[in-house]
Order: C-alpha cells, then sequence, then structure tokens
C-alpha cells in the first residue's frame, strides 16, 4: 500500500480578503494509491478549493501553510514547471457541468488529442488511437464517428464520458472528480459511477470523488472525509461514517437527505442557521451554533480530530453521539 | 372538479413536427394538491409546465382549469395578468430569476403591486411573506447578491406567492440547494401549502424528494406517463419497469435493500 497523497496541517488563508479564518483550516489525510476518497461537504466547506490545491492551484494572496504532496512533488512549494507536469502527466480532472469546460467550436478529437499531442508525450496516430480506445472504454457507440462531433452534438452523458476520456488520455495516476455527476439524470449518474468505479479496478487509478451526496459517495468511496467551514469533522471507512456517524453534523446531515424508505410525513430534519461566515472565527467548535449537541466545552476552546475507532477520526468533544437522538 | 387538468396534451417540434415532446399526456391536480412529475432530460417535464404558463402552445390536446377549457397560450394583455395569477412558477436557480438590481422586498412588493394591490397594501403583503418564508428585515432589504442559495430561493417563493396565486410549479426548485438547506425548503413548502392552499406541481429527477412534498406522481418517459398514482404506492410499489429502473438507479438504494 502506497501512499499517494498526503496532507499534514494543510491550510489555505486569505488574510488580505479580510477573512477572519483559514478557508481550508489543518487537513490532514492520507490516501492510498488506487483507492477512492470521497470528500463531502456543503457549499463553503472547501471541498473545492482542497481539490483544485491537488492540480497545484491555490487563490491569489493565499498564505499556504502545511504539507499537501501528490506522489514525489510537494503542491505548497512546487515550481510552476513542476505543477504543470504534474497537471500534464499525473492528474486528471472533471467538473460538473461538461459543456462550461470544453471548447465548443473545436471537434472532440481535437479536445482529447490536443494537450498529449502538444506536449510531445505521442504522435498524432498514436494519441488518435489511444482516445478511440478510450471512447469505447467509456462505452461509446461508434468512438470513430465521436471524434469527429462537436460537443452540442452530444448529450450531457455522452460528453461527461467525453470529459473522463479526456481527463485520462495522459494516464495519471490520480482522477478528481469535482461533483462530475451532479448535473446528470439518475440513471445517467448511475453508469457514470460504475464506470468510474471499473477504472479504479482495471487501471489502478486512484479517484478523488468531490460531492455533496453523502449517499453517492456510499456508493463509490472507502474512505470519506466530511468537510464543514474548512475543517475535517468526520474521516473514516465510508460504509461506518455512514451507517454511524460519530460527529453530529455527519449524522444531521444524513438525517436531512430525503430518502425513499421511511417516514416521509414528518417534517425533515433540517439542520438550523447557516455556515459560520468567513469573517467571524470561533473560538471552539466551527459547527458549534448550529450543533443540538453543545456544550460549554464546545465553544470555550479548540477541539481536534482525534482517532474515535480504529481507523476512524472525528472533531468533537463525544466521541460517539449522545444517545437520545439514535 | 376544482383544479388543473390536462387531457392529452400532444406537443410537437421541427417543421415536420419530427421531435415529439409530449406524446398523449393526461393528469390532474386539485385545488391545494400536490403532484409530482418525475422523468430525466427529455421526458417532457418542462415542456408540460411551459405549456400551463402559456409560454408554449400545445399542439393538440387541452388544458381544463375547474373544468372550463383554459388556453394561457392564447392570453393578452389585461389576460396575461390573469394567467399570472393562476400558476406561478420557480425555478432551480433563483439567481437567474431574481431582479440583481432589486432588492428582495420591492422585488416582491412589485409583482403584488402588478396585480392591483395599492402600493401599501402591497408592502404590506410582502412583508407578510418575507416573514413567513423566513426572511429577516435584513435579508429584505438586501439585493439577491448578498443572499446565499437558500435564501435566494426563498426569496423567489416569496415573489412567486405574491399574487396568491392558486398553482406553482416548482421546476427542479430544490436541485441546486445542499441537503440541509433543501430539507428547510421542503418544510417550508409543506407549511405554505396549508397557509396559502396554493396547489404545488413539483417537477423533479430526484425520487426521494417527491415524497415529502406531493400526494400523488407522474412519471413521464420520452413524453408519454408510464405511470400515476399516489406517490407513496408509485415508489414502494412501482408497476412499469422504467419506474423501477429510476428507482434503482438511486444512489443508495442497493445497500437499502441489504439492511
Amino acid at each position: 500500500m502506497t501512499t499517494i497523497i498526503q496532507a499534514r496541517s494543510f491550510t489555505i488563508d486569505l488574510p488580505e480578503a479580510g477573512h477572519a479564518r483559514p478557508v481550508i483550516n489543518g487537513i490532514t489525510l492520507d490516501v492510498v494509491a488506487g483507492s477512492c476518497l470521497g470528500i463531502v461537504g456543503e457549499s463553503g466547506s472547501g471541498k473545492s478549493l482542497f481539490s483544485r490545491a491537488l492540480l497545484g492551484s491555490f487563490p491569489e494572496d493565499a498564505e499556504v501553510s502545511g504539507t499537501l504532496r501528490l506522489g514525489a512533488v510537494e503542491l505548497t512549494s512546487a515550481a510552476p514547471e513542476t505543477v504543470r507536469a504534474l497537471r500534464q502527466n499525473d492528474v486528471g480532472m472533471i467538473y460538473q457541468d461538461p459543456r462550461a469546460s470544453i471548447n465548443p467550436v473545436h471537434r472532440i478529437e481535437d479536445f482529447l488529442i490536443e494537450g498529449v499531442v502538444q506536449a510531445g508525450m505521442l504522435s498524432r496516430s498514436e494519441a488518435r488511437e489511444r482516445a478511440i480506445a478510450l471512447l469505447r472504454r467509456m462505452r461509446l457507440q461508434e468512438p470513430e464517428a465521436v471524434m469527429r462531433r462537436y460537443p452540442d452534438e452530444l448529450s450531457g452523458g455522452m460528453l461527461q464520458r467525453v470529459m473522463i476520456a479526456g481527463a485520462l488520455i495522459a494516464e495519471p495516476s490520480v482522477l478528481l472528480c469535482d461533483e462530475a455527476t451532479t448535473a446528470l439524470d439518475v440513471t445517467t449518474q448511475a453508469e457514470i459511477v460504475a464506470l468510474l468505479n471499473e477504472l479504479r479496478v482495471e487501471l489502478g487509478v486512484t479517484l478523488i470523488f468531490v460531492t455533496h451526496d453523502l449517499e453517492l459517495a456510499g456508493e463509490l468511496c472507502d474512505t470519506l472525509c466530511v468537510l464543514y467551514a474548512g475543517e475535517v469533522m468526520e474521516l473514516g471507512p465510508t460504509a461506518e461514517v455512514l451507517s454511524s456517524p460519530r460527529h453530529p453534523y455527519t449524522a444531521a446531515l444524513l438525517e436531512s437527505t430525503p430518502r425513499l424508505t421511511g417516514d416521509a410525513t414528518r417534517a425533515l430534519p433540517s439542520i438550523p442557521g447557516v455556515v459560520l461566515p468567513l469573517s467571524s472565527a470561533a473560538p471552539g467548535c466551527v459547527f458549534a451554533d448550529r450543533c443540538r449537541f453543545v456544550t460549554e466545552q464546545c465553544t470555550s476552546g479548540r477541539i481536534d480530530l482525534v482517532t474515535v475507532a480504529p481507523g476512524r477520526r472525528s472533531r468533537c468533544v463525544f466521541d460517539h453521539l449522545p444517545e437520545e437522538q439514535r | 372538479m376544482s383544479g388543473i387538468e390536462v387531457r392529452e396534451l400532444r406537443k410537437t417540434f421541427g417543421h415536420r413536427g419530427e421531435v415529439v415532446a409530449l406524446d398523449g399526456v393526461s393528469f390532474s391536480v386539485e385545488q391545494g394538491g400536490a403532484l409530482g412529475l418525475i422523468g430525466e432530460s427529455g421526458s417532457g417535464k418542462s415542456t408540460t409546465a411551459r405549456i400551463l404558463l402559456g409560454l408554449e402552445r400545445p399542439t393538440s390536446g387541452e388544458v381544463l382549469r375547474d373544468g372550463v377549457p383554459y388556453e394561457p397560450w392564447r392570453a393578452s394583455g389585461r389576460q396575461r395578468l390573469e394567467r399570472a395569477r393562476s400558476i406561478q412558477i420557480v425555478f432551480q436557480d433563483p439567481y437567474l430569476s431574481l431582479n440583481p438590481r432589486l432588492r428582495i422586498v420591492d422585488a416582491v412588493r412589485s409583482a403584488a403591486e402588478l396585480h392591483g394591490l395599492t402600493r401599501a397594501d402591497a408592502e404590506r403583503r410582502a412583508r407578510e411573506l418575507l416573514d413567513e418564508v423566513g426572511l429577516g428585515i435584513r435579508e429584505s432589504q438586501s439585493t439577491p447578491r448578498a443572499l446565499s442559495g437558500g435564501q435566494r430561493q426563498r426569496a423567489a417563493i416569496a415573489r412567486a406567492l405574491a399574487v396568491r396565486p392558486r398553482f406553482l410549479i416548482l421546476d427542479e426548485a430544490v436541485a441546486a440547494l445542499d441537503v440541509s438547506v433543501q430539507a428547510q425548503i421542503l418544510n417550508l413548502l409543506n407549511e405554505l401549502r396549508r397557509a396559502e392552499g396554493v396547489g404545488f406541481l413539483f417537477i423533479t429527477h430526484n425520487l426521494a424528494v417527491v415524497r415529502y412534498v406531493t400526494d400523488e406522481a407522474v412519471v413521464l418517459h420520452r413524453g408519454c406517463v408510464v405511470e400515476l398514482g399516489p406517490t407513496e404506492r408509485v415508489l414502494s410499489a412501482p408497476e412499469h419497469p422504467y419506474t423501477r429502473d429510476l428507482l434503482a438507479a438511486v444512489p443508495g438504494s442497493i445497500t437499502r435493500e441489504e439492511s
């Protein structure tokens, strides 16, 4: 088991923007090569910032501290050419809306092979061959014909398959998926998730799956990292986190998710309040003012992410959720 | 019956009608009732909504309001206001549907004013509604830019309700929201339905969400109704294979069956 991504107290602060607390605060985690890490969190949790950091991209004027290592590259201090090489060879990324990240006036073929040909990694014909093989692997019918098409001639699901092929053409070791299936229909989403799972098994590519949908993360991820206000609230094996959450935030998220089974007549439990604004800093837990189990201890001092069970960490004064709500 | 009924709605696009968006869609929603319109991209959900709003003319078929033929697509001048009082819509992204330069309270007030309320009454109605959807004085005085996604959606709902519509079409209205906010909005919708007596047409591709806000559900597939019935029955004992496929594709459905 080799560790491919390692973060240690990784922090992004934007003091220039007048923020009272870091946007990413002390993320510490390891990702084993070939595994799938799910990063879940709501708007403002910092999940997209973290995934962009894995591409070596930080906000302007950011003060970055701690370490973030991908393979042999220390991203927080890497030279621009190292970062460029990393994006070219080692990390692929797909986003929520494929139509927003593909040039509409170029054919699919150009989109797929331009990068690797320009970089001198493959000849045009080699790249073409690999692109067609990848499209076929993405279960696109008649890949040669797809190569000649323009983005607007393809459906959302087809285009997202093209994007995945594009992300994989340089055979990266890590594939970042930022809400990659959010805009798709539920059946198309299921197909894409099945495809990603296959790629992981067959190509051994490491997946970082960023989503706000816990159930979806449950379909694919080995490990789940629950982010809130830039901090890791809970980290552990997906099945365990979903079936017995240790952090009140994880539990509240799971409870407010509409489900196909169970009682639908009562009001859906929701989390009162809003995410702590960046302009205010909390002396204790960042979730304290929305947490129904809040104690004095929660707001008086820093709460650390601690091991609560083998392989499981939680940032809470309780290592188990208090009884009444189970 | 009192409410909205659509009969055999058909809508084709293209010069020769080669693209069939709706192929004989029939369903009804009672006044104060809530119907879920479920389907994937291209199933005809939004075309149905556009016809009910009068933005699209059906190729054939009819819409009845309280049992009387209703043709919102023919409305002109004054009739348009009347049409707007029948059915309002809330879209997925309120950022695109709220005027970025108007304060929220003004956006809601101007809608009420347009529909004949005096400025003072419209102002009162706006304050009342904004309070009802859970927006405080500070949020009401802000422009959409200063609000969160959930707050904006509350504002869009308040604006839609300003004219006291009989029906509210919610077109993927909670799809872009985080689950904790989504839960708040779903609960709000249920409260509003009770308080205002407004009927819902809830358009979504999220099958779990319809359980919390609708009594009846229609499953659309390629412009056809493939299943129709009480929401709980459609989701727990689906009869059509397409409904079953949709349910099986919902994340977590496999693990749920095992447990």
